[in-house]
């Protein structure tokens, strides 16, 4: 126990450390923005605890950020007459309807998901571009806004990761979501089904595509309609959430926890050097390099500590 | 006989794969308190036969019936729940989970309460379960991935154990265990044989077969042989109902003399790994050079760091013109072949054909500037399979269709078509029957007479005994002893090196 919270603390230790700096370097980055950085990383959070339940199957799937486009646009269509109901109703609606979508083509069509899913990204961004219809964006009421304001929005992401955390280590179906992703052959032994367990593992990624849809319209006030698979850049820092939360993991087995970590550590890196007044482009080297950095010292230290253990012995 | 008397029978099983009958109408019968052997060579269909009883694939034909009633099932849970497990001879433990979550998968709704797992009862009765098997020192909260080997293997035991199967199947599970995890496999077979159960028990060691079993049934390329009883059991008789021919009861070397060159070939200076502390010593041409030990001993590492496959911390291993191998391609250069412990993982590739297999390490050789010529490719291939008589369809097929044996003579042809001089075999009879691992002894036999070096790293002490020049022991990462070949030398003079 002790040691599981000395853990927590070294880890929680990054996003400090990482923050310490660009207060230092940054002006305009202090504590009075912390509640901006701590929003804008519940939308990577949300997306990389959807990504980790595929992830964790062993699937890939590019599809996420079309999927919560879509769902944004289903809760943006039904608010304008149903006001927050109909928000919170369509984007549940929208993203369990994509992820059901997904899942069953998964399971039937015995194609590997990440077609599929490539698939479903170029299906569901015209599907979405129609329905928002020729001005190409839509807005919601600025009432309904405060769903992603600030505590709300951390309140959302941290029940979303409770729901996360007893799904994956407190649920047989999250036991067996890990053992598909270990081995699907030794699965069939033990008799379970590793084809209903990745269709269910999609579908349960539509609670977290949801949320994050809702998150998402909430923040901006609005959403614009993507095209020719733009939706797909929206999943690559929550890619980058869950495997720096791998990475993380020896250290503490909490996924929910790591992915928001990585997630947040992520947001510090992007708006510190947006602070510091980068171009997007240098912005997205650094977080390539900070990413490879904390990947490759690990082999780095790991081969420095059994040197020194076989010379002390 | 009556077949009333037969908990589990089964008649007239056949299984196809393609054009390969793994099964032609075999049957099995399994009386109530006994311990029935199953052996034959590898791809005789010992483990075809089991696996479609513990329901992990299907029969094309046959008839089973399990306590006088008709038995089909189509998984292995059904399996279970109609009191029949399977220990299986592949790793069948999930790295991410727990061994709690490990010992239950499958089997958790003892432990869920409005849809949450109680973890802490499962670790409680996980803990439990440990410990009437006798299992100490594996905490059922660590990871798989944590533990060794052996220890999923245990998992696995205590897996089976929580089912308290009827029939208990243990699959060539006793190479993977130390003493202690045999004897706790022995005891929990001895425990369903007091209550009435049944064990089928598969097993290369011949001994061990003979010592454990009530009765054995030999298959042999898919076929029924016999069913001998204790009493007729003798080795000859079963090594001839098994291969078909008599086979010498000494498979080892004949002569008794330590012989090689001068000729230094491989030299480890002072070499420090993971687990080796400053080990030093000479391979010379034409010597087959023995490693025993326990199997944290270091023993392993001798041949992963031979081929540059492992990081030396301190020291080096250096060829004979005492240049240093630092990493598996220079190995090559220096025309060094190893065959790993874990052939499926360290030396073959299970997904690609024969083909592909047995021609990786040649291409240099096979190409023409960077085009490789499909009939060279495919003569050389065929040359060496057939020289070391792979058994297959043609040399297309998939590796992974192959027995342990045959695939260990794939991986053996890749290098011997390479034209090794040293050739580095991590255990190379592991799980392999009595007609392949002759075969494979004769082989290492010509290749010292053709002047080539052999470093053979064995669990096996008869076999280190009945093949080496030299014998180096290991322990603890050190040099314990060292031994020339002699007829005097004994197994117990060996252990006590080792522990």
């Amino acid at each position: 126990m002790k040691k599981n919270v000395w853990n927590v603390i070294r880890l929680l230790g990054m996003p400090v450390i990482l923050y310490g700096i660009f207060c230092l370097l940054a002006k305009g980055f202090g504590l009075h923005s912390l509640p901006v950085v701590i929003s804008q990383s519940m939308i990577p959070t949300m997306m990389g605890l959807g990504l980790y339940q595929v992830m964790n199957a062993d699937l890939m799937d590019l599809s996420m950020g079309a999927r919560t486009m879509f769902a944004a646009i289903i809760g943006g269509l039904l608010a304008q007459n149903g006001g927050v109901a109909g928000l919170i109703a369509g984007c549940f609606l929208g993203g369990f309807l994509v992820s059901v979508v997904m899942a069953v083509l998964y399971r039937y069509l015995r194609i590997p998901a990440m077609v599929i899913s490539l698939g479903i990204i170029l299906i569901f961004e015209v599907a979405g571009a129609k329905m928002v219809g020729s001005s190409g964006y839509l807005r919601i009421a600025p009432e309904e806004y405060f769903i992603a304001s600030y505590p709300l929005n951390v309140v959302i992401v941290a029940a979303a990761a409770a729901f996360a955390y007893f799904l994956n280590y407190r649920t047989r179906i999250g036991t067996y979501i890990t053992a598909v992703g270990n081995d699907e052959k030794m699965c069939k032994n033990v008799g379970i089904n590793p084809e209903r367990v990745k269709f269910q593992a999609i579908t349960l990624m539509g609670i977290f595509c949801s949320l994050a849809a809702l998150l998402y319209i909430c923040y901006s006030g609005s959403i614009t309609a993507a095209t020719e698979m733009a939706s797909m850049s929206m999943v690559f820092r929550p890619i980058m959430c869950v495997i720096l939360g791998r990475y993380m993991r020896k250290y503490l087995d909490c996924m929910p926890l790591l992915i928001f970590i990585g997630g947040l550590s992520i947001t510090i890196i992007f708006n510190g050097f947006i602070a510091m007044g980068f171009s997007e482009a240098i912005q997205d080297i650094v977080l390539g390099v900070f990413l490879i950095a904390i990947l490759g010292s690990d082999a780095v230290m790991g081969s420095f500590h059994s040197k020194k253990a076989a010379a002390k012995a | 006989m009556e077949q009333t008397e037969y908990m589990l029978c089964a008649k007239g099983m056949t299984k196809s794969f393609g054009i390969t009958r793994a099964l032609k109408g075999v049957e099995l019968y399994l009386k109530k308190g006994e311990v029935l052997g199953l052996i034959g060579e590898n791809g005789s269909g010992k483990s075809t036969l089991t696996s479609i009883i513990a329901g992990i694939q299907p029969a094309d034909s046959g008839e089973v019936t399990l306590c006088g009633e008709a038995y089909s099932v189509k998984n292995s849970v059904e399996a279970n729940q109609k009191g029949i497990c399977m220990i299986l001879q592949e790793k069948a433990t999930f790295d991410q989970l727990s061994v709690a979550h490990n010992i239950f998968i499958g089997n958790e709704t003892a432990f869920q309460k409005g849809g949450i797992l109680d973890n802490e009862r499962m670790y409680q009765e996980a803990e439990k379960i440990l410990a009437e098997l006798g299992v100490d020192g594996i905490n059922p909260r660590d990871k798989i991935r944590d533990r060794s080997f052996e220890d999923g293997k245990l998992v696995e035991l205590a897996r089976a154990a929580f089912l308290k199967p009827r029939i208990l199947i243990v699959d060539e599970t006793t190479t993977a265990l130390s003493q202690n995890g045999r004897a706790i496999l022995y005891a929990m077979m001895e425990k369903i044989k007091k209550n009435g159960g049944g064990v089928i028990f598969i097993s290369h060691d011949i001994q061990e077969m003979m010592e454990k079993c009530d009765r054995l049934t030999v298959l042999r390329d898919g076929d029924y042989v016999d069913t001998i009883d204790k009493p007729e059991f003798s080795e000859g008789k079963i090594k001839k109902l098994m291969v078909g021919r008599e086979i010498a009861d000494n498979y080892y070397r004949g002569d008794h003399v330590c012989s090689y060159e001068k000729e230094v070939v491989l030299r480890f200076e002072k070499v420090t790994t993971k687990h080796l502390k400053e080990v030093s010593l000479e391979l010379h041409k034409g010597e087959i050079l023995g490693f025993g030990g326990l199997a944290d001993s270091g023993m392993h590492d001798i041949g992963k760091a031979s081929f540059g496959a492992i990081p030396i911390l301190e020291g080096q291993v250096a060829d004979k013109s005492g240049e240093p191998i630092s990493n598996p391609r220079e190995s090559m250069q220096k025309r060094i072949a190893y065959i790993g412990k874990n052939r499926d993982q360290e030396s073959l590739f299970p997904n690609s054909p024969i083909r592909d297999n047995i021609a990786i390490a040649s291409y240099k050789k096979l190409a023409k500037s960077t085009f490789i010529a499909p009939g060279k490719e495919t003569a050389f291939v065929q040359e060496w399979a057939e020289k070391l008589d792979v058994k297959m369809q043609n040399i297309d097929q998939y590796v992974m269709e192959l027995s342990g044996g045959n695939k260990q003579k794939v991986a053996l042809a890749k290098w011997l078509g390479f034209g090794a001089d040293i050739f580095v075999l991590d255990c190379p009879t592991r799980g392999i029957d009595i007609g392949v691992k002759a075969s494979i002894y004769r082989l290492m036999e010509e290749l010292k007479a053709e002047g080539k070096s052999i470093i053979l790293i064995s669990e096996e002490l008869p076999e280190v005994i009945g093949m080496s020049d030299r014998i180096v022991i290991l322990k603890d990462g050190s040099v314990s002893g060292e031994f020339e070949r002699s007829e005097l030398l004994t197994e117990h003079t060996l252990i006590n090196y080792m522990v």
